[in-house]
């Protein structure tokens, strides 16, 4: 299968595989920050469960409490993306004026297709994936609410 | 025809351009002339809408947009290559963006200047950037060639010849607007000169009308800046004079 050309998505002179490798790399590293929620979640289920188990009173934290900062990584992914973005437009001004070249190309969009696409993609990702893991995690915990609610 | 119709532009409170207004037909080669700060590169910046202006720039009647600035090149010496890349990554580029660019024209002053091809740009000398900032700009398939101080760094050698071959090369419709120090040099190059001070527009003669008149280039752009002849002169006798005081 033919790799598609990604370089058309950088600004020239940059390399794709490169911004593409810390936009993902990124992506992993807060989706393994994320993972201290249902973690958490788990473990005050357990703390419950004990304690209740033991005659103790026991209700679990509610989940904003529970999942605190642990979905701050996408966000951060996302601020990052944005100074990418920044970068991409400031390196058309390193050692020559470079801009001066795209902002004259017939093709409108080419300058702003090259600056925004990763960064663009970046965020998509980042916030779709925070979405995703917050509504996964509300159901651990909705399940896990419900089972405790049993004993 | 390219028309210029009332430009002004500020920076702060500094008024860079003044109501220029200027009509440059198909064919003219074009001398822009003026001294440091007087408006040139802000002129050439705003006929190719790098930076906002009030007034209007039309070409063939038409304002200047995406749909007619390929008809524009742009050569300057701050250079609007991309340093990493090599001379035939800037071909593709210009190749695929550009539906006239002279890919023969391209390679004839390649060859000319003796240019590595295969060589990121930010391993060239400063002149030999110069050199390709200016070859892109030719060969970009443009009827107006706009360049700014495109030799700065280039010794006299390489200029002379490449005014030269630019005359051998230039087809009738092709028109360059050259903003440059070097007056003398360009003398026989040039057919219009046009003089810049302080952003106001202070000359524009034919070439042709200054030799008639007996005037030679140099003459002309003295005398329409008001040069004194005995300010080096008196400059001497002042700093002299001081040092004798001493």
């Amino acid at each position: 299968m033919k790799k598609p050309d990604l370089s058309k998505l950088v600004p020239l002179g940059a390399q794709p595989r490169k911004q593409l490798a810390a936009i993902f790399g990124a992506i992993i590293i807060a989706f393994i920050w994320s993972l201290r929620v249902p973690f958490t979640i788990v473990r005050e289920y357990h703390r419950c469960t004990k304690d209740l188990k033991i005659g103790i009173n026991a209700v679990m934290a509610g989940y904003s409490y529970l999942s605190a900062d642990g979905l701050y990584g996408f966000y951060i992914v996302a601020g990052l993306m944005a100074l990418l973005a920044v970068w991409n437009y400031a390196s058309h001004f390193i050692g020559s004026r470079a801009d001066y070249l795209m902002r004259r190309l017939p093709a409108r969009l080419e300058l702003h297709r090259r600056c925004l696409t990763l960064p663009f993609v970046g965020i998509a990702l980042s916030l779709i994936l925070s979405v995703v893991l917050d509504l996964a995690y509300r159901a651990i915990y909705t399940s896990l609410l419900n089972k405790l609610s049993l004993i | 025809m390219l028309e210029l119709h009332d430009i002004s532009k500020h920076y702060g409170f500094t008024r860079a351009l003044d109501s220029v207004s200027l009509s440059v037909g198909p064919g003219e080669l074009v001398g822009l002339f003026g001294e440091n700060g007087a408006g040139k590169t802000t002129l050439m910046k705003s006929i190719l809408g790098l930076i906002p202006h009030s007034g209007e720039v039309t070409l063939d009647g038409e304002p200047v947009t995406r749909k007619n600035i390929e008809r524009f090149s742009f050569a300057t010496s701050q250079h609007s290559f991309f340093p990493v890349l090599t001379a035939e990554d800037h071909r593709d580029f210009y190749a695929s963006h550009f539906r006239g660019f002279r890919d023969k024209r391209y390679k004839a002053l390649m060859e000319f200047f003796g240019l590595p091809r295969i060589k990121a740009l930010s391993r060239l000398s400063a002149g030999q950037q110069n050199q390709f900032e200016v070859i892109m700009a030719l060969s970009q398939g443009a009827d107006y060639i706009l360049m700014d101080e495109p030799f700065a760094g280039n010794d006299i050698f390489n200029r002379e010849d490449f005014y030269k071959v630019l005359l051998g090369i230039l087809e009738p419709n092709e028109t360059i607007i050259l903003s440059t120090h070097l007056i003398e040099e360009v003398e026989n190059f040039v057919t219009r000169a046009v003089l810049i001070k302080k952003g106001k527009l202070v000359g524009d003669r034919q070439t042709s009308d200054l030799e008639d008149s007996g005037t030679t280039l140099m003459g002309y752009v003295k005398e329409t800046y008001s040069y004194e002849p005995d300010r080096v002169s008196r400059a001497l006798d002042r700093l002299t004079g001081e040092e004798g005081e001493k």
